[in-house]
């Protein structure tokens, strides 16, 4: 690829922001008056050159990246991690601090959607006012109307006010004007993957994934699974600051983020259950399809009776990859020691969590919770690409 | 430019693809630039404030069974409790020996034009809100749709005043056809001022409170419910003789009643000095805009 197909070029760009309202509202009004008054003042070109006020912090610090056509970057990270603050700058809601941002080419962000529907209104007169605000002509907008009311499933209720739509339809409507009208250069996206129901999303998907081979495309998600699907590179976001990575090292990054904040596993129901001691067989160097061994040790109240384990393996994202449920087991002493083999663990090479839960058989309900009670890696030869390992063989004729 | 081929497929041909550039720099910096960038955009988007235009008259009062009767109620009822108090002696308004009711329903209605364009560029920022903090489009064009907006319905009310000054027995003459300039005049004065006032309003609510206090007091420094004093009065004369609203008032509704044009160049001294002011407003709202989406929220 050419140099030329550079589509975004950032430097240094970092923005700051307050955490208190009335200090922020007097910030903004000093930072109007700078801008008309300041004059030939130096300008900051990274964050070290700025002084920060009171209650100020850096919602954006020092990124820098490139993109070309063709590429995708995905932001990931955690709430409050600049996410969504440096797509505002890209989309030029927000200007920076420090640093530099150069777009080339048109730029469309599916990030509002609906944004500016008026809820009174028709959905084919917000159709209309929508496609305008996304800067579309009145003959560009009646020509694509109804490949629009078709994207979004809405031919029946398209002159129905939006105020009667369910909020799922009114992001369909909202994703299917900007999808079908928009052929940006350079295509921001927000969370967008995550509405609608299942059909309507993969077809989202598809709509993405057709822009995204013309554009440079910035993807902000929490989810790991659209990232490896979409993305090529990852930024992982961390306290406004990141890095691009590739999409596996990015991805890894930010779920060993999670892992670490979460380093106790999340635990909840724990009603009269104690989980004393947790052992694995072998503990390192696990292997697919080798035995492995789980080892609990509970101590369980004596109004539980009868009780079964539920053992789940999950992917870093919390996807279930293999389950296993005990038999029923009787609460004699308060103290058991349980043991699960499995003689083939059927996993890939990846990471994972360990989750348990306890059902009390009598009364039919959990009594404990603990997910990601212990984390373990799957060894092996090729990449780490966490899934369920089936048995069977691969023939070429 | 990228050009879309049959296939789906995209080709690039030779003009070059426009390069938009984001930085501290202020855009005051380069202040021809950001004017012509202003009307730029006001011209890209003509079509969009139309649409909003349309839109947002058309959905004004379509859960009301009033409808448009509300243009024109208020300042109908406002005009009538004067009257009232008038003449029941309780309060001594001077007409300059017009007619009262005539007199004060001119003057409620051009006043309640006043106040509703003051508040118009806030209002807008504020219902553009969830625009704004997601989209990068031209705020300018949200504006001007409501300013079009309340400028349709000013109209409207002042249709059905001069009905009902044709009613009361008022004689229009060949300077009555001036009275849609100046009260565009008034509107202009009072969208200007609205503007100036719109970016801070943005970050601090107490404006829009300040705002709506104010033209309650405001309202006795201007000629709405009294002619013009005398010069050579007291303080509270001379405020109201000085105030830059004063002489568009008492032309528009000199113009309706008595076609006398004594305040023409008042007016037009401080219309003059509004063009600029309107300016200098527009290029706040550029400068801020940035600074007031931040603090709108996520």
């Amino acid at each position: 690829m050419s140099d030329d197909d550079t589509l975004i070029r950032c430097e240094s760009v970092s923005k700051r922001f307050c955490k208190d309202l009335r200090k922020s509202l007097v910030y903004g009004a000093r930072d109007i008056g700078r801008d008309l008054f300041g004059g030939d003042r130096q300008l900051p070109k990274t964050s070290s050159d700025v002084q920060l006020a009171t209650d100020e912090f850096w919602a954006n610090q020092d990124i820098s990246f490139e993109l070309k056509r063709g590429q995708c970057l995905g932001l990931l990270g955690r709430n409050g991690s600049g996410k969504t603050t440096l797509l505002k700058q890209l989309n030029g809601l927000i200007r920076p601090d420090t640093g530099r941002i150069e777009l080339r080419g048109s730029v469309g962000g599916l990030i509002a959607l609906g944004a500016g529907f008026n809820p009174i209104l028709t959905g084919r007169e917000n159709i209309l006012v929508n496609g305008s605000i996304l800067g579309m002509s009145k003959q560009q907008i009646s020509q694509q109307l109804d490949e629009i009311v078709e994207f979004a499933e809405l031919s029946e209720f398209i002159d129905a006010p939006v105020q009667t739509y369910s909020s799922g339809m009114q992001v369909r409507l909202g994703f299917a004007i900007s999808a079908v009208m928009m052929r940006p250069d350079i295509l921001l996206l927000d969370e967008v993957l995550a509405v609608g129901d299942i059909g309507f999303r993969s077809k989202c998907y598809q709509a993405i994934w057709e822009m995204r081979h013309r554009a440079a495309v910035v993807f902000v998600t929490h989810n790991v699974a659209h990232v490896s699907r979409i993305c090529d590179l990852v930024m992982h976001m961390e306290h406004g600051t990141g890095s691009v990575m590739s999409a596996d090292e990015g991805t890894q990054a930010y779920l060993r983020q999670l892992e670490v904040h979460d380093s106790v596993g999340t635990r909840a129901l724990a009603e009269g259950v104690e989980l004393r001691r947790f052992l694995m067989t072998p503990d390192h160097d696990i292997q697919e399809r080798r035995q492995q061994t789980f080892e609990f040790e509970l101590q369980l109240d004596e109004s539980i009776r009868r009780f079964e384990l539920c053992l789940t393996i999950t992917s870093q994202a919390h996807e279930i990859m293999a389950r296993s449920i005990s038999e029923a087991f009787v609460n004699t002493t308060g103290q058991s020691m349980i043991r699960y083999t499995t003689d083939s663990l059927p996993l890939m090479p990846g990471r994972y969590g360990v989750t348990l839960t306890v059902d009390d058989l009598d009364t039919h309900q959990q009594v404990f919770w603990w997910q990601d009670l212990a984390m373990f890696d799957v060894e092996g030869e090729r990449v780490a690409r966490p899934g369920l390992s089936l048995l069977g063989s691969w023939i070429t004729d | 430019m990228l050009t879309e081929t049959n296939t789906g497929v995209t080709a690039t041909d030779d003009s070059p693809l426009l390069t938009t550039v984001y930085s501290p720099v202020s855009p005051v910096r380069q202040p021809f630039k950001l004017l012509t960038g202003i009307c730029d955009d006001i011209w890209s988007t003509r079509e969009l404030i139309w649409l909003l235009f349309v839109r947002d008259t058309k959905a004004q009062f379509r859960q009301s069974v009033l409808g448009y009767l509300w243009l024109i109620l208020p300042s109908l009822v406002s005009a009538a409790a004067w009257f009232l108090l008038n003449r029941s002696g309780l309060v001594q308004l001077s007409t300059g020996g017009q007619p009262a009711a005539q007199f004060i329903l001119v003057g409620t209605t051009l006043w309640s034009a006043f106040g509703t364009m003051l508040t118009v560029p806030m209002d807008a920022i504020q219902a553009g809100r969830p625009v704004f903090t997601k989209m990068n489009v031209p705020i300018e064009a949200f504006i001007l749709s409501a300013v079009g907006k309340s400028v349709f319905n000013l109209l409207i009310s002042a249709t059905v005043m001069i009905v009902i000054l044709k009613l009361l027995g008022v004689q229009f003459g060949l300077t009555s056809l001036l009275f849609l300039p100046a009260a565009l005049g008034l509107v202009f004065m009072a969208t200007t001022i609205g503007l100036l006032l719109a970016p801070l309003s943005t970050l601090f609510t107490d404006i829009r409170r300040a705002v709506t206090a104010a033209t309650g007091v405001l309202m006795f420094t201007v000629p709405v419910l009294f002619q013009v004093p005398e010069p050579g009065g007291d303080m509270f004369e001379t405020v109201i003789r000085q105030n830059p609203l004063t002489p568009v008032f008492a032309l528009s509704r000199d113009v309706l009643l008595t076609g006398k044009l004594d305040w023409l160049m008042g007016t037009m001294a401080w219309l003059s000095v509004c063009c600029p002011a309107m300016l200098f407003a527009l290029i706040v709202l550029r400068v801020a805009k940035p600074h007031f989406v931040v603090r709108m929220g996520m």
